[in-house]
């Protein structure tokens, strides 16, 4: 049986220990990290084992954050097609549930790093969390996406043996992803895990594409999202620190989204990214040092988009 | 004059106002008399860090023992006298440790030759009363706060009894406020003329970092423990009503305690929280600069016997709009002391020092004129006359 794997390989932030009395300095936010693509198993299994196929999807940061030898590897394996390159936002974080102008902005400038590093357009679109709704639909079809992914559908096509739908306009195909060990179809697998675990009959998301059904029209009014650890948007935005966080970048992004200033944008959107969010869902005293800190910053960025 | 000082120890988060208030007495007071300090403190670090700090000081510390304070971290569960199983383990828990306290001091002083005991807060009560009855040294308790401000339930708890046993045994009360000394006359029957109120002072800093408000818009800041006695929650409920009216005022809590995960619960449910900064507990140097930044300083107490931040607040030249329930209201002319229950009267006078700021200016030099009357010096000179009057 043979199983579509996607990586997701995006940088790490870690806050430094930015204080009330730091609003308004020029002290960093942020340590940011990456795991480089040759330090990973799928990396060596690839080198290895020609016949295995993989979609990828690289955040624009995290590419940026690579040397030289790093970009020349993965275009290695785009050009002899065991890599398929899947668009996204240039950060990964959760724009689209922020601004559609920011999004848009995000989604061109990952297609624009994307065709400058590997010259290639990608016909696939990996959402942070592969976050869906059908609000996105038009904007994804304006891009020339033809499929983007949709796990939440799993749960409720359980048991019937499709891979893809149509979104509510055809022009979109959807692709359902199961995060679980015994899915016939699509796992989304971490880059850091052992080699044992990489599954080697992999196909790519475009194979998948190609060979699913479209007897269905699914429609998605709300949005979705699911990560590679099975966590839904609840885990991310659920509790009540993480929705004051949230409202906050919400209340910031009109401002951002005329600001010219790029370092201030780049701030924000690391900001909004799933791994901040899920430092205010650790044990209480951490997540409350981590909810004063990132308050802070965010205060720092709505005085400084004034 | 020999004095034995059994001090609560350094200045900690859960200790601010005493630790510090106790410090500074004790630096003045070395140069007006013999002084030996025995405080709590970290044992590992006795012959290290500890003593090297306090050789930088006018006064030196005879030895520290047992850091009780750190060791009582959450005040909430010294206090608590319901029959659950885990509260009876704390309490007991606390209960030796203070029994295990008192032994130390007792061991650490029958070697030394004093004329007067002199001790701060319940912790040490029940080794000045241990001594005095032991040595037949008179014993002065210095009070900056009571069981019956920390906790607002009905019934005494056993630390309640713990400080009326002090009380009754000692020879002096030092009270650091009127309205301290009219609790221990009504909640403890002591009588009026065993009690000599002297209030706490402050010693300015030379040079301070002056900071300009960052925000363009009027911060209000807190500063205390995060306890219900000092009254995080109330402060909160007024953030939020001002919050209506003028939505880009900032509000400021310094300060940590058992409450800060429910205060920033309160916050988001609120959803306010992008308006209310939580900075933690500040070192004095920080504190200064939160001030020189503020436009009003709000203490809504349940109880405050003194109040030394509203104090520092005042000095800096900040309206101060505090309860009516505070000591410190008796030396600050301009106090605004609305009840601590009328959200509305802190509300409308916190704003109204806001809209006019001819009004605040006018009030804060008023207040800054007083705070400068009041110094660590003239308190240490008056807690000397005490401790000579009882020998």
């Amino acid at each position: 049986m043979h199983q579509c794997s996607t990586y997701c390989f995006t940088l790490s932030h870690a806050p430094t220990d930015y204080s009330f009395f730091d609003i308004g300095s020029e002290k960093a936010y942020l340590k940011s990290t990456s795991l480089h693509f040759s330090k990973t198993s799928i990396s060596r299994v690839l080198a290895r084992k020609k016949s295995i196929k993989i979609s990828c999807y690289f955040a624009g940061d995290y590419l940026k954050s690579l040397p030289a030898d790093e970009i020349k590897s993965i275009k290695k394996y785009v050009s002899n097609g065991q890599i398929e390159l899947l668009a996204g936002t240039y950060h990964h974080s959760f724009t689209c549930l922020l601004s559609k102008k920011l999004f848009q902005e995000e989604i061109e400038n990952h297609l624009q790093l994307i065709n400058e590093l590997f010259e290639i357009r990608p016909k696939g679109f990996y959402n942070t969390i592969s976050i869906f709704s059908d609000d996105l639909v038009p904007m994804l079809i304006k891009h020339k996406f033809l499929y983007s992914y949709a796990p939440a559908l799993e749960w409720y096509m359980r048991g019937i043996d499709q891979i893809s739908v149509n979104s509510i306009d055809p022009k979109l195909k959807l692709l359902i992803l199961s995060p679980s060990i015994d899915s016939k179809t699509m796992a989304r697998q971490f880059p850091g895990e052992s080699e044992e675990s990489i599954q080697l009959k992999s196909i790519q998301a475009q194979d998948l594409f190609k060979k699913g059904k479209e007897k269905h029209t699914y429609a998605l009014p709300n949005v979705t999202g699911r990560d590679a650890s099975n966590r839904d948007l609840n885990f991310y935005l659920g509790n009540s620190l993480q929705k004051q966080v949230f409202k906050t970048l919400n209340s910031i992004s009109p401002r951002i989204e005329k600001h010219k200033n790029k370092i201030l944008k780049q701030h924000f959107l690391q900001l909004s990214t799933p791994h901040i969010f899920s430092l205010l869902h650790e044990d209480k005293a951490s997540k409350l040092q981590h909810y004063s800190i990132i308050m802070s910053m965010l205060s720092d960025l709505e005085l400084k988009s004034e | 004059m020999q004095v034995l000082m059994i001090s609560p120890g350094m200045q900690h988060p859960q200790n601010s106002g005493v630790g510090a208030a106790a410090g500074n007495i004790a630096n003045y007071l070395a140069e007006i008399c013999q002084l030996k300090v025995i405080q709590s403190g970290e044992v590992s670090s006795i012959h290290s860090t500890k003593q090297r700090i306090f050789l930088e000081e006018a006064f030196s510390v005879e030895t520290t023992i047992q850091d009780i304070v750190k060791t009582i971290s959450n005040p909430i569960q010294v206090y608590n006298t319901t029959s659950l199983v885990e509260d009876s383990i704390v309490i007991s828990e606390v209960q030796n440790q203070l029994a295990s306290f008192t032994r130390e001091v007792i061991s650490e002083v029958s070697n030394h030759d004093f004329d007067v005991i002199y001790a701060h807060d319940w912790i040490s009560f029940r080794a000045g009363i241990e001594l005095k009855k032991k040595l037949n040294k008179p014993l002065v308790l210095h009070v900056h706060s009571l069981d019956v401000d920390r906790i607002s339930t009905t019934h005494h708890s056993w630390v309640y009894e713990e400080e009326l046993k002090g009380f009754e045994t000692a020879d002096a009360i030092i009270a650091v406020s009127n309205y301290t000394a009219n609790r221990l006359v009504r909640h403890y029957r002591i009588k009026p003329e065993k009690i000599h109120v002297i209030h706490n002072g402050i010693d300015l800093p030379k040079t301070h970092q002056s900071k300009k408000n960052r925000f363009k818009s009027p911060l209000v800041v807190f500063a205390g423990r995060l306890a219900e006695q000092k009254g995080g929650s109330t402060f909160i409920q007024i953030a939020e009503e001002i919050l209506k009216s003028m939505p880009n005022t900032r509000f400021v809590l310094a300060g940590e305690g058992e409450l800060k995960a429910d205060l920033i619960e309160l916050v988001t449910q609120k959803q306010i929280g992008h308006r209310v900064h939580f900075a933690g507990h500040l070192p004095q140097s920080q504190l200064w600069e939160l001030f020189s930044e503020a436009d009003v300083f709000c203490l809504p107490s349940k109880s405050e016997p003194f109040g030394l931040a509203t104090l520092e607040a005042a000095a800096m030249g900040l309206p101060v709009v505090i309860s009516k329930q505070s000591g410190v209201a008796e030396v600050l002319p301009e106090a605004i002391t609305p009840d601590n229950q009328d959200v509305a009267s802190f509300y409308s006078a916190i704003l109204e020092l806001i809209k006019e700021n001819n009004k605040a200016k006018s009030i804060g030099t008023k207040n800054k004129e007083a705070a400068a009357l009041l110094t660590w010096s003239t308190a240490a000179d008056k807690v000397a006359k005490t401790l000579k009057s009882v020998i």
